[in-house]
Parts: structure tokens; sequence; C-alpha cells
């Protein structure tokens, strides 16, 4: 894949395309010009500090927010007309980032309520189980957990065979197994062949679930692609750490000409740290070097740029402009 | 139409596991239908000035439930992201609103039943004189309050404000809506303003079929007046109707 290029723009109707948006809250331009698109099969992740625009992006996708500009197409419908919400709420699913559900009604209540309202309901006791509230059926919502509301909200956006899941930040307040839990459910929707538009501020679940994603800041959309396609984009570059045992033979200062790398060698020869924007040449040295003398590279550690790293160069360049 | 069913049924039990909110809006226009008939009926005035005060209250509780209860219930299930989430299915706005109303009118007619048997069982009025046509002010009544519950809760803030604001319109309402007392009694300006709003006229026309007459206006003319307030209700509903908290800023769905 061309990394430069936006991975989805190739292929052909994507579930959801947004392009050059702006949309306002108020009397406040939220939203400048933001522009990404989900293909079937994907998970999509939409990223950007608070206030960065996200949520009223998916708002307008959603047809809670109107666009000042830019064009909206969510499966293959305009969200600004009334016919168009119509067909797009038939087959969305959405988990707003502060869901809500009556407190009064059962868990199962509550999901038969939505069931009922879906024009191909999701078996009750499917969404129960994909939403991990099997052993909650019967509690009123009032009483549930923050974490156990979040799985309700994730049940009622499964009611009805979504082709496009929209999640605001759904792992909000879950503890670590729940949120791998909920990865797991959102892999298999993916894997089925949903879509799923993604906020989140957890950058490692952008990271472990996303193939691609859409920094926003600002307002304004400042990297999409693949994860390593941005940080490449930027020049980030990959950090190398050898650390060589006492008894080892000493690295020689220089490692030759080939290796385009910042790189230092200390501790008497039994350390070094690079960094680089492409590792295989360095590697290859290191590689050869090992062979030569006869000692493996048991301490050798290469970590290439994360999303971490490629987002805060990104929001904070975005900061500095505001 | 089905959705739309399938809704007004879980909004009648969200409604009637909300003990306080049952307390304020159903049972609290029979109690005071209960004590203000024991008070009245050792006074002056006695059957009469009993059944004026008991089909003011009568009317009183269409308003209490359809107006008061929905305007409070919307503001808060606005507040606490309900409307945005059942927005976002296939329910239409237009559905859910629909299922609100249609819950709010099952419960306010049962408001009016429960009333005019106590009423009469324990109040010893007789049984309403003219029946269909309480039953057709009733609903006129259901259709105006709710449209302006609608309306008053386009301009509610919060679901915490929603109790004291709808309270601050609702009470004064009853008091110069002739309710408890004939209206030719108060000052004029405030005669003048209670004549014009449509819980006298809903009065007019409960006081009337229940009691037997016709209503100082004719039934056509207070029924062309709730039908009114109700398109207004609908008009200033439709218009600036919110499906999120303000602190939200989302535009209508």
């Amino acid at each position: 894949m061309d990394d430069a290029q936006h991975p989805t723009e190739a292929a052909p109707d994507p579930l959801l395309a947004v392009e050059g948006l702006a949309a306002s809250r108020g009397s406040v331009r939220a939203v400048r010009d933001v522009s990404l698109t989900v293909e079937a099969g994907q998970v999509h992740a939409l990223l950007g500090p608070n206030g960065a625009g996200k949520t009223t992006t998916l708002d307008v996708v959603l047809g809670f927010c109107a666009a000042d500009a830019g064009t909206v197409r969510v499966l293959g419908h305009d969200p600004a007309t009334a016919t168009g919400r119509r067909a797009i709420r038939r087959e969305i699913g959405m988990v707003p980032q502060e869901g809500g559900h009556y407190p009064y009604l059962s868990v199962r209540e509550t999901l038969e309520m939505h069931r009922g309202l879906r024009d191909r309901p999701r078996p009750l006791g499917e969404m129960l189980e994909l939403a991990g509230l099997a052993h909650r059926a019967g509690r009123r919502v009032r009483s549930l957990s923050g974490g156990e509301r979040r799985r309700l909200d994730l049940a009622v956006a499964l009611a009805g065979y979504p082709r496009l899941l929209v999640l605001d930040e759904p792992t909000t307040g879950f503890d670590p197994a729940a949120r791998e839990a909920m990865w797991e459910v959102i892999r298999g929707l993916a894997a089925d062949g949903r879509g799923v538009l993604l906020t989140t501020h957890y950058l490692e679940e952008a990271q472990q679930l996303s193939g691609s994603v859409t920094v926003v800041a600002a307002g304004a959309t400042v990297a999409s692609g693949s994860s390593d396609g941005i940080a490449r984009r930027l020049g980030l570059r990959s950090r190398i750490v050898l650390e060589l045992p006492p008894d080892a033979p000493r690295l020689p200062p220089d490692l030759g000409p080939d290796v385009e790398a910042d790189l230092e060698v200390a501790g008497d020869g039994h350390r070094l740290e690079a960094l680089a924007a492409d590792p295989a040449p360095l590697l290859a040295v290191l590689a050869a070097w090992s062979r030569s003398v006869g000692h493996p590279l048991d301490g050798l550690e290469v970590r290439p740029p994360s999303l971490e790293d490629s987002y805060r160069v990104l929001t904070a360049t975005k900061d500095g402009e505001r | 139409m089905g959705r739309i069913l399938h809704q007004a049924r879980y909004e009648q039990l969200v409604f009637w596991r909300n003990r306080s909110g049952v307390f304020f809006t159903f049972v609290f226009p029979v109690m005071l239908l209960v004590l203000l008939g024991l008070a009245l009926g050792r006074g002056d005035g006695g059957p009469e000035r009993l059944e004026f005060v008991a089909t003011g209250v009568i009317a009183m509780g269409v308003a209490s439930v359809a107006f008061q209860a929905l305007a409070i219930a919307v503001a808060y299930h606005r507040d606490m992201g309900i409307l945005k989430t059942l927005v976002a299915t296939p329910l239409s706005p237009g559905g859910l609103v629909a299922a609100k109303v249609l819950s709010v009118g099952i419960v306010t007619l049962l408001e009016v039943a429960v009333l005019v048997v106590v009423a009469v069982v324990v109040l010893g009025i007789a049984l309403p004189a003219q029946l269909p046509a309480l039953l057709a002010a009733v609903v006129v009544g259901i259709g105006s309050m709710a449209a302006l519950g609608m309306a008053v809760a386009t301009r509610i803030p919060s679901g915490e404000a929603a109790p004291a604001l709808t309270n601050a319109i609702y009470l004064p309402l009853v008091f110069i809506s002739g309710v408890f007392f004939p209206i030719d009694g108060l000052p004029r300006a405030i005669e003048a303003v209670g004549t014009a709003l449509p819980l006298h006229h809903l009065v007019e026309l409960v006081r009337a079929s229940y009691l037997g007459g016709t209503p100082a206006l004719g039934w056509g003319m207070h029924h062309a007046i709730l039908v009114a307030w109700t398109v207004a209700g609908i008009a200033v509903a439709v218009g600036g109707f919110r499906w999120e908290p303000r602190y939200a800023s989302g535009r209508d769905a």
C-alpha cells in the first residue's frame, strides 16, 4: 500500500465518505476541513485532542448537526436531508459519547425496546452475549456500573445488524479486561464486513484496532492514512538499542558509510543507541558484525515510531498554530 | 405506526416506574380533589361549589399529566441522552414525539377516569351529564396541553430546571383559569390573561360537559381556541426542539 496516499481512497463505494467538511456549534466553527472515508470491513479511528471537532464530525454523519460546507455521504445517503437521515438510521449503529437509556427499564427491556425499532432485530441473547451483559439482563439500567452502561450502549448499537457503526469513545471507563473484550467485539464486527468509525483518546486502542486513522486538530484533518505511513511522512524514526554484556566484544565506533542513522556507541563499546528512518541497513550491519565476532545480538531492541509519537507531533504543531 | 405503538408501550413502563413522577403528576390531583371535596362539602355553597371545583380539578388533571409531566420528562430524557439515542434509530423524531404524546394521552385518560370515579364515589357527585362531550374535551385538551408541553420543553435549559420552570407556568395557569373559582372575580388584566390561555377553555368544556349545559363561548369556539393553541405549540416545538442538552449544542435532527 502506498502510505502517502489515503488507504481508503481507491476503494469503491465507501460506507462513509466525508470530504472537506466544515460545521459549527452555535456560533463556533467546530470543524473547518475534515475528510475521511470508512469502507466495509474497516475500523477507522478519528483522533484528536478535546475540542478538535471529532464529536461534531460524528454528529454531522448522524444527521444531528448541519454541515456548513463539504460533502458527506453515509451509506450512499445525505444526512442533511430528512429522507437521507431516515435511510441512514435504518442501517447505522451509534455509541454516543454519553449514551442514554431509561433508568427505570431493565437491560432486557432496554434491548427489547431497541430491537422493536429495527427492521431486522438481532436476537436478544446474541446482543447480551456480544456486550457481556447476560448476567445483568434483569438489572435496572440505573443500577449498572459505568462500564456496564457503556456495554449496554454497544448492545443497543448492534440491535439491527448495522452496516456502519459510529463509536464515540466506546471504551471510556472500562477496565483493561473489559477494554480488550470490547476490542474483540469490534474486530469481529469488522471481520464480518461492518465498517467502524471510532473516536478514542486511547492511542493504543486506535493502533490495536484501526487499519487507518485520521488525526484532526483545531477542526481540520492534519494527517490520514496508516499509522506507519503517517510516521514516515512526518519523518519519525525508529529507535534501535543494543545492550551487550560486559564480556562481549566491543562494537566498533564507526559502523560504516551505509548506515543512515543518528548513532551513538557508548558504555565502552557495549551499548548502541540509534534513530533511523529505515532501520534495515543498520540491522544488516549489526547482523554482519555479530557473525564476524561470533556473538549473538540478544539485547537488540527495535521500536518503530508509534501512533502516539505521530499524534504528539501532529497535535503539538497544530496547537502551536492556534 | 408499529414502531410508535411499540415505543409508547415502553414510555408507559417508564412513566409508571418513576414513582415520584407518578405521585406529583398523577396522584396529586386525585389527593387534591379528595381534600378539597372534604373541605368544601361542609362549607357554604355545598354541592354546587363541590361540583365546580371537582370539574376544575379534572381539567387540571389533564394539564398536570399532558403538559407538566410531558415537559419535565422530555427535558430530563434530553439531558440523559435518551432522546438522541432513540432518534438515531429508525424511529423517526416525529415517531418518538408521537409515542410520548400517545403514552401521555393514555395516562391522562386514566387520570380523568380516576378523578371521575373519586368525584362520584367519594364526593357523591353525579356521573357526567354529557360523556361524549367530556371525552371530546379531554382529547382536545390532551392535544393542546401536550403541544404546549413540547413547546415549553424546547425552552427548558436542563432537566434540573424542568420541575421549577414547568411549575412556574402550571401553578399560575391553574389559579387564573377558573379551576377553583370563577375568573370573573379576578382583576380585569389577570382575567383577560386567564381567558386567553388554553386551560380556561378546557375547564369551561369539562365543566359544561360534566354538569350539563353549554359553555360560555359555545362548544365550537372553545374547541377552536384549544386547537389554535395546539397548532401554536407544535409550531414552537418544531421550530426550536433540541434532541441534545444545551451544553452539547446539538442541532435538531
